[in-house]
């Protein structure tokens, strides 16, 4: 697949040397947003911040996310995905969340669980088949 | 609005760095061409100088929190009777412009108390507390032009980087002070053997090139627009130097009172003449002089900060700091040009042109519609400064008594007259 990416966020947040990735890096929603097919948002993990990456969440929404007027720069066609959980406000307008035209956010998170199933699936075979042969028995 | 012929005046353009006699054509709030000016009201200038408006980023207004030492009204007044016509407010009030609601409250306040163009900045991180970045995007909406914590320096230099990358993200301006806080926490003067022989506790100037080393380095490493308040040290000037030269896109002012005082001045204990940072060695001064006439520093400003008699009142070493100089900025800046140190154009170029450019103004300059913000003067009439007869409400200026040269006679804002002799 001839995927191109963007990674769009405040300079805080965007890992550094990112640009080296084959991917394009910008603090600018608009542009980051322009005739993208996905859009696929990231729950700010405040959790995992020591300190202040951005101002405010109501700033962080103002600016980066994502509401009407922003995915209006996207393809009219183009779908929102989040992997959950979502903050409604933050990083996603609650209506856009909501909107079964444009948002397959409950799809992303059913499938999810089938991904996530069919990965330990791998992972126990596998793990089966190693103890198998090391040990010769048949667990 | 009614046109305005200014004729005869000795027009001192920046911009075009001439000093020449001419005629400058008000219409509509705007510098125009010289035709069709036959409805214009005429002023002869009388050979006087005629030049942009002074544009001074750093002064201190003291509302909300402290409006008996000055008011937007007050700072208005002092502004127009000393040719500036556009004032970049601090954020060091009580509380500090650190959010948009009370950014929109100085708005609003200086709007209905002045004619004068006042153009905020707003803190950088809130309270000024150099912990949580403040909401630079919504504050750089709601009409900041610049981010400082003024003298109060970030010393976690995590959280300063991620203020700088945050802001490099707007293209908004950060200003910082240049100085090592360890270093200066307490200090009244610039170690010296004067500062010795008087007894008061005393700051390396080494301590402003270290503030300002840090201040470079993380402005390469966010790509931030920054620019230093007051560099007042000639260490500090070469490190200046040297970044400008690497391409960084950073910025410097520096203050009258470091032009034109030395710690020298200090005297017995005269605390006018305690700023900060300290005043300096005359070697340090001579050095300001040559780099401002170098274009070096890009900005001249009065960091115009008023004090009650109660505040400075005090033992020198518990003694506020700052001094007015909204009023006394164009005179004190003549003792420049008079002693040849500097000519009016390169002045103006640091006192109108680069500030507005710095902060993306069309002001500061006569090109045909550019905003009709003048200052008309006269560069040689002497007179002796009374304090007293000052605009501000607060008084001190270290220039009281002094021998003075240079008066305003008139200015306007948008074409607008706001102050005449």
């Amino acid at each position: 697949m001839e995927n191109r990416i963007r990674l769009v966020g405040p300079p805080t947040l965007i890992p550094s040397g990112a640009e080296s990735w084959g991917v394009e890096v910008t603090d600018d929603m608009a542009a980051g947003l322009k005739d993208a097919d996905v859009v696929m948002m990231l729950r700010l993990q405040k959790e995992r911040m020591d300190g202040a990456f951005i101002p405010s969440s109501r700033e962080y929404f103002h600016r980066f996310g994502l509401d009407a007027a922003k995915l209006e720069n996207a393809k009219p066609d183009a779908i929102v995905m989040h992997p959950g959980p979502m903050n409604r406000g933050v990083e996603i307008d609650g209506t856009i969340a909501d909107d079964i035209n444009r948002s397959v956010i409950q799809e992303q998170v059913e499938m999810g669980v089938a991904v996530r199933m069919a990965a330990m699936k791998l992972l126990v075979d596998r793990m089966r088949a190693e103890r198998a042969e090391t040990q010769g028995v048949i667990a | 609005m009614t046109a305005l012929l200014l004729q005869n005046a000795r027009i001192i353009d920046p911009e075009k760095g001439s000093d020449e006699i001419g005629t400058l054509a008000v219409r509509d709030g705007l510098i125009s061409g010289p035709t069709g000016m036959d409805d214009a009201q005429v002023i002869d200038c009388e050979g006087k100088c005629l030049a942009p408006g002074i544009v001074d980023i750093g002064v201190k207004v003291s509302e909300p929190g402290e409006r008996h030492k000055e008011s937007f009204g007050s700072a208005g007044l002092a502004a127009a009777a000393g040719g500036v016509t556009t004032i970049v407010t601090r954020p060091d009030t009580l509380p500090a412009i650190d959010t948009p609601e009370t950014l929109e409250f100085v708005r609003r306040r200086a709007n209905d108390a002045t004619d004068i163009r006042v153009l905020p900045m707003a803190a950088l991180t809130r309270g000024r507390e150099g912990r949580e970045m403040a909401e630079i995007g919504f504050l750089q909406e709601g009409g900041a032009v610049a981010f400082t914590d003024c003298d109060s320096v970030i010393t976690d230099n995590k959280g300063f980087s991620r203020c700088l990358a945050y802001a490099a993200s707007l293209g908004a301006l950060v200003i910082g002070h240049p100085q090592d806080p360890a270093l200066s926490a307490g200090a009244a003067a610039t170690s010296s053997s004067f500062a010795s022989l008087k007894g008061l506790p005393s700051v390396s100037p080494m301590a402003e090139r270290i503030g300002l080393d840090r201040d470079i380095a993380v402005a390469e490493m966010t790509g931030a627009r920054y620019h230093a308040d007051q560099v007042t040290t000639s260490r500090a000037l070469r490190r200046l130097e040297r970044a400008k030269d690497a391409g960084l896109d950073i910025s410097a002012g520096t203050s009258i009172h470091h032009l034109t005082l030395n710690e020298l001045d200090v005297g017995d204990y005269r605390t006018f003449f305690k700023v900060k940072p300290p005043l300096r060695s005359e070697d340090d001064r001579v050095s300001l002089v040559e780099a401002v006439s170098s274009g070096l520093i890009d900005v001249i400003s009065s960091m115009h900060t008023p004090q009650d008699e109660e505040s400075k009142r005090l033992p020198f070493a518990e003694a506020a700091s700052g001094a007015v100089g909204l009023e006394t900025m164009l005179s004190a800046m003549m003792r420049l040009v008079h002693s040849d140190q500097i000519d009016l154009p390169s002045l103006w170029r640091t006192m109108s042109l680069n500030p507005s450019k710095r902060l993306g103004l069309d002001t500061g300059r006569l090109a045909a519609g550019s905003p009709a913000d003048l200052v008309l003067f006269d560069p040689d009439v002497p007179y002796v400064m009374d304090r007293f007869k000052l605009n501000s409400k607060s008084k001190n200026t270290p220039f009281d008594e002094a021998r003075m040269q240079g008066k305003v006679l008139g200015t306007w804002v948008g074409g607008k007259r706001v102050y005449k002799a």
